[in-house]
């Protein structure tokens, strides 16, 4: 059993979990993943890891409460217990000097990618961040992103901070704030990555996305994860998750991570308190 | 219908100018609806119909000549002569300007987002978010009024800082979740919760930008009272109010109107569907019967019925020890194949009082013309104290639920309208509110008490005697010996004399008795009184009991005693009483959306049909339509013949299965036995044969309020006196009344959760004084003994339980929730039981179920 040491909602909707599991920590690197389950009875649920504390033996992750199973995550109270906390899985995020990095974050992505831009940013690159989000009370962890980047932006949809719009206003933000990215690395929903790989193929940036497919193992054994890169099939979970965002068969990845709606709403349907979030 | 709307309906016309057009509109109504009955738009978020005027979203502001400033249209009423203007460029600026205020403490970026169409496709999986933190994410989109609103306004931009409140979103009471973050403060609910449900659990709490709807000390809305009758869901403009099982569906296609099926008063309905599933039940504004309002299970638990993962969708065969799927042509051979050349003696059929018309006739036809029994009866029985024919009487009163409305006195005995036929409860309060008095009538303490001018609190099973009383006070009869009898039934004696004042004035008079009155009524003197009353004019009545189509199975003649009419039937087939008592055990029991048993009962073969499986081993099973998927009728407590109409028509599959209607099972049933005239083509074929055969039962679904033709077979003999228990004198009074919440074969708490989670009323309850005496605080062990039984049990303290009295609830339905079990006894009895002892119990034992009140029972030899 492993220790949940802090379960709180951080904005709206966004959870962060921290679960002592000093076996994970010890290995874990930025970009990796574990997957866990809330109870005994529960599905399997993949989270990237959002930052650990080696001292500690903690690790903790951003989730977004959107079913049956985050539900039940987000009904966790410190000093609970989960059965299951396996990890790191999956390969880890490319880290080096790659000169001026652009990290795009939004949702439950702006928890995953901060360690990634605190080890690029270690590495030597010239780290900017974008954080992303509807509205300015969503966006979170800024103070943990400022020591790490150069530049942080704001871009929030009805204009609350920052610049106002979406992720297509990129390359004009991009002229404004005079910023020529040599890589950009993308961590959020799946709608914010397909937007941002559309906007930069045009750029000719290389883009990497940490996608996000419906997963069960996370051990390359049921496929379930599988997506088309570059007219090749991949599993997530063992190939990534991190792709090239220009590679990516979109259409295919969305229609597949849309199969199973009917049948993730049937848990919800229940008008009890006790069993619902 | 609302007093307010009839007052319009008959006021006089009068002419006003709205935008320099002249326009009429009647006398008395706002600015607000006039302009609406002129088909003028002025945006309001705040007004509703059935509410009273708030002007709190301030967006209905108009200018009117002669008047300073900008009067709010929705409180200001219309004079003659008035000139109106609705759409000036002042206005217009203003209300932008206010909506933006509003919009800048709601979760809207959604609203001003540029990629919002395109956003739509991902919709699905943003749907299932716990906290809505845009349209996108939220359930009400595409159906919100605030939306509506800031388009037809032509709001793009919000130019104020945005501010997210960050309240808690509140899951923790079942059926309905609150968001307040997305509330715009309305106050649409807490009118409505407090005008016309008259609940008064929602209000305004803190001041100022810190002001959010709740309860009072912020209790949950359990404690708080709340009816869960859903009536602030369905106000709320915004997605702050969300029904938990259908907020999932996104906005439904499609709605048609039927009949609840959960109780016997016939709410309307508005069956709401998506992608031809049912999605939510909402109220239809009816003004014959529930005018926009319904009860927690008209509003809430439809949709979880039909479609809980439990749902029985094949048919199935016992097979050795197994169970096995199979088609229905097996199925029906296997069955048909053990009720031919089956005698009449041998053979029981027991239908639920919650099938449609149509299933209940073909049924008792199938059990008199093919296999020539009466062996056909219905738990309906034990809702009818007294006997059929008494109730039969009974039901040939002037049966009227609008009436009381309407009424000057009021006469409310053992009633309580939380969770039980809650309409009642809305119509007792409209009628308060119109200055009617209230007389509650009860052991026990209740919703209506608390509205009430008095509660004459009896001791258990005299309400009928104190209603004897005032029965003769406004008959003008002899004066009645009001001492006597307050020292007969416990009441008060000047509170009973200020009663006989109260009642003195009469005029139109309502007489509403609860099921649990009928129950522990031991010498049915409520009854008498009721049908004493009947010679009495401005006399209304609404004697209320349990099943939705009580009434249909007794006038389709679902009783052994009894052919459709009702008339008496000649020769007595088995009957369910004889298979409990073990006078008789058929050799092929057939349940039709019935399981009264909870373990298998000694058959040779059992058959069930039914929207669940049985709580027990049965040979065949076959799976019935619900409500949803099969059309028919159910005639409520007033004899109005309502349709239930058929919402889900998809084909046989996995997730929907292979339900058939009850009576076409039969009359698939019936072609295998050589008889094919009982194969109906439609359920509007069999209402055809029912009215050709039945007097006064309409061809066609009808509205129109019928009384029952009386039944002709005699009434029970003698008045039966209250079973004694070992007699002693310092027993106590045991009263076992039916509770839960039923349909058809399965107890509801047993697959709609959030009932279960309400389900106040299980197990054994006293008073906490009497608990006190016994030594236990609170909730306790105790151990009963009554007629050689002994039962240990958790007793419940109840307040609202008579003193000196042990109460029982007996569920209606065994199947559902296991526990229930373990009071089986007690549950085979109905009534009052005197001299029952009670003792606190030294060794609690763990029954597993301590929090619902339950708990083993052992019988002695």
């Amino acid at each position: 059993m492993y220790k949940v040491v802090v379960r709180r909602m951080i904005v709206p909707n966004i959870h962060e979990l921290t679960v002592e599991a000093p076996q994970v920590t010890a290995a874990v690197r930025p970009g990796s993943f574990v997957i866990l389950r809330p109870s005994e009875t529960g599905e399997r649920v993949p989270l990237t890891v959002a930052d650990w504390d080696l001292e500690a033996g903690t690790v903790t992750s951003m989730f977004l409460q959107v079913g049956a199973s985050t539900s039940r995550l987000a009904r966790l109270k410190a000093g609970d217990t989960i059965p299951t906390y396996a990890g790191p899985l999956g390969r880890e995020t490319e880290i080096g000097d790659f000169g001026t990095v652009l990290c795009v974050a939004g949702c439950y992505g702006i928890g995953s990618i901060y360690p990634i831009a605190r080890a690029l940013a270690e590495a030597g690159s010239r780290v900017h961040v974008l954080l992303e989000a509807r509205s300015r009370y969503l966006l979170y962890w800024q103070e943990k992103f400022r020591p790490v980047c150069d530049r942080l932006i704001e871009l929030t949809r009805d204009g609350s901070a920052g610049y106002r719009g979406h992720i297509t206003r990129l390359p004009e933000i991009l002229a404004l704030e005079r910023i020529q990215p040599d890589r950009i690395i993308v961590n959020g929903c799946t709608f914010l990555m397909m937007k941002t790989s559309n906007v930069t193929r045009e750029l000719g940036t290389k883009t990497i996305v940490n996608m996000n497919p419906i997963m069960i193992d996370g051990t390359g054994m049921c496929g379930v994860c599988r997506l088309t890169v570059a007219g090749r099939m991949k599993f997530a979970c063992v190939d990534g998750p991190d792709f090239d965002g220009h590679e990516v068969d979109w259409e295919e990845f969305l229609k597949r991570r849309k199969t199973y709606n009917p049948e993730e709403v049937q848990p919800l349907r229940r008008s009890g308190c006790a069993s619902h979030f | 219908m609302n007093p307010k709307t009839i007052r319009a309906k008959h006021a006089r016309s009068i002419g006003i100018e709205i935008d320099h057009r002249g326009v009429t509109c009647p006398e008395g109504v706002s600015v607000l609806r006039a302009a609406e009955m002129n088909g003028v738009y002025v945006p309001s978020l705040c007004s509703h119909k059935d509410l009273s005027p708030f002007g709190g979203c301030r967006l209905c502001m108009v200018e009117i000549e002669g008047m300073r400033g900008y009067p709010m249209a929705c409180s200001t009423i219309v004079q003659e002569g008035m000139k109106v203007l609705t759409d000036t460029v002042a206005l217009r600026e203003m209300r932008k300007e206010i909506l933006e205020l509003i919009l800048s403490e709601h979760p809207s970026s959604c609203l001003v987002c540029t990629e919002k169409d395109e956003c739509k496709e991902n919709q699905y999986t943003i749907r299932k978010a716990g906290v809505s933190t845009g349209c996108r994410s939220c359930p009400n989109d595409g159906g919100c009024e605030l939306q509506n609103v800031v388009e037809r306004l032509g709001v793009t931009d919000i130019h104020y800082p945005v501010y997210y409140h960050g309240y808690e979103p509140g899951h923790d009471d079942p059926f309905f979740d609150r968001d307040y973050n997305i509330c715009i403060l309305c106050g649409r609910c807490v009118r409505m919760c407090q005008e016309v449900r008259g609940a008064g659990v929602l209000a305004f709490t803190h001041r100022g930008p810190k002001t959010v709807i709740g309860t009072a000390f912020g209790r949950s809305h359990v404690e708080a009272g709340c009816e869960f009758c859903g009536a602030c869901v369905g106000v709320c403009p915004t997605g702050a109010l969300t029904d938990k099982v259908s907020k999932w569906d996104g906005q439904p296609d499609g709605l048609q109107v039927s009949t609840c099926p959960f109780c016997a008063l016939g709410c309307q309905l508005e069956l709401k569907h998506r992608n031809g599933r049912l999605s939510r039940a909402e109220a239809h504004l009816d003004p014959e019967i529930n005018d926009g309002q319904l009860c927690v299970r008209g509003r809430f638990c439809l949709p979880e019925v039909t479609h809980h993962h439990e749902r029985a969708k094949k048919p199935v065969l016992k097979r050795g020890s197994y169970r096995r799927e199979v088609d229905w042509s097996e199925a029906l051979d296997e069955v048909a194949a053990h009720l031919k050349g089956l005698a009449p003696d041998d053979f029981l059929m027991v239908v639920s009082p919650d099938l449609t018309n149509e299933s209940l006739f073909v049924a008792q036809k199938f059990v008199r013309s093919i296999l020539k029994s009466n062996g056909i009866d219905s738990t309906a029985r034990s809702t009818f104290p007294g006997g059929i024919d008494l109730w039969a009487k009974l039901l040939s009163l002037p049966i009227s639920i609008k009436e009381i409305a309407h009424a000057d006195t009021i006469i409310a005995v053992g009633l309580d309208t939380r969770f039980y036929f809650s309409i009642v409860g809305v119509e007792v309060r409209r009628a308060l509110r119109e200055g009617a008095r209230l007389v509650t009538i009860d052991s026990h303490d209740s919703n209506l008490a608390r509205y009430a001018d008095l509660w004459l609190r009896t001791r258990p099973g005299t309400e009928g005697t104190v209603l004897g009383l005032l029965a003769d006070s406004l008959l003008g009869g002899s004066a009645p010996n009001a001492a006597r009898i307050a020292g007969k039934t416990g009441v008060d004696r000047e509170k009973l004399a200020r009663a006989l004042d109260a009642v003195a004035p009469g005029g139109a008079v309502a007489i509403v008795v609860g099921p649990s009155a009928f129950a522990a009524d031991p010498e049915y003197r409520l009854a008498e009184a009721l049908l004493r009353l009947a010679e009495r004019e401005q006399t209304s009545f609404l004697p209320l009991f349990h099943g939705s189509n009580t009434r249909g199975v007794l006038e389709l003649g679902a009783f052994p005693e009894i052919l459709p009419g009702p008339r008496p039937a000649e020769g007595k087939g088995i009957s369910l009483d004889d298979l409990l008592q073990g006078r008789a055990t058929p050799k092929v029991l057939f349940l039709i959306g019935e399981a009264p048993f909870f373990e298998r009962p000694s058959c040779e073969y059992i058959i069930a049909q039914d929207i669940y499986y049985p709580p027990f081993e049965v040979d065949a099973f076959l799976p019935a339509s619900s409500f949803a998927e099969a059309e028919g009728t159910l005639t409520n407590v007033e004899g109005r013949v309502q349709e239930n109409a058929r919402i889900e028509d998809l084909p046989d599959g996995a997730l929907t299965g292979c339900a058939r209607p009850d009576w076409l099972i039969l009359g698939m049933l019936a072609e295998r036995l050589s008889r094919s005239d009982l194969l109906f083509e439609s359920a509007a074929r069999v209402r055809e044969q029912i009215h050709r055969e039945v007097p006064g039962f309409p061809e066609e679904p009808d509205r129109r309020q019928r009384m029952l033709a009386e039944t002709g077979i005699g009434s029970p003999a003698g008045r039966p006196a209250p079973a004694r228990g070992d007699a002693r004198a310092d027993g106590r009074r045991l009263l076992v009344v039916p509770g839960g919440f039923r349909h058809r074969g399965i107890d509801l708490c047993g697959v709609v959760e959030g009932l279960s989670e309400l389900s106040l009323e299980e197990g054994i309850r006293l008073h906490p004084e009497d608990l006190a005496e016994l030594g236990i605080e609170g909730d306790g062990p105790v151990l009963l003994r009554a007629d050689g039984i002994e039962i240990q049990a958790t007793a419940r303290a109840d307040a609202s339980c008579p003193p000196g009295s042990i109460i029982v609830h007996r569920p209606l339905a065994c199947g559902g929730i296991p526990h229930r079990k373990d009071l089986e006894p007690l549950y085979r009895a109905s009534g009052i039981r005197e001299g029952v002892l009670v003792e606190p119990q030294a060794t609690p034992e763990d029954s597993g179920v301590a929090g619902r009140g339950a708990g083993g029972l052992k019988a002695e030899s």
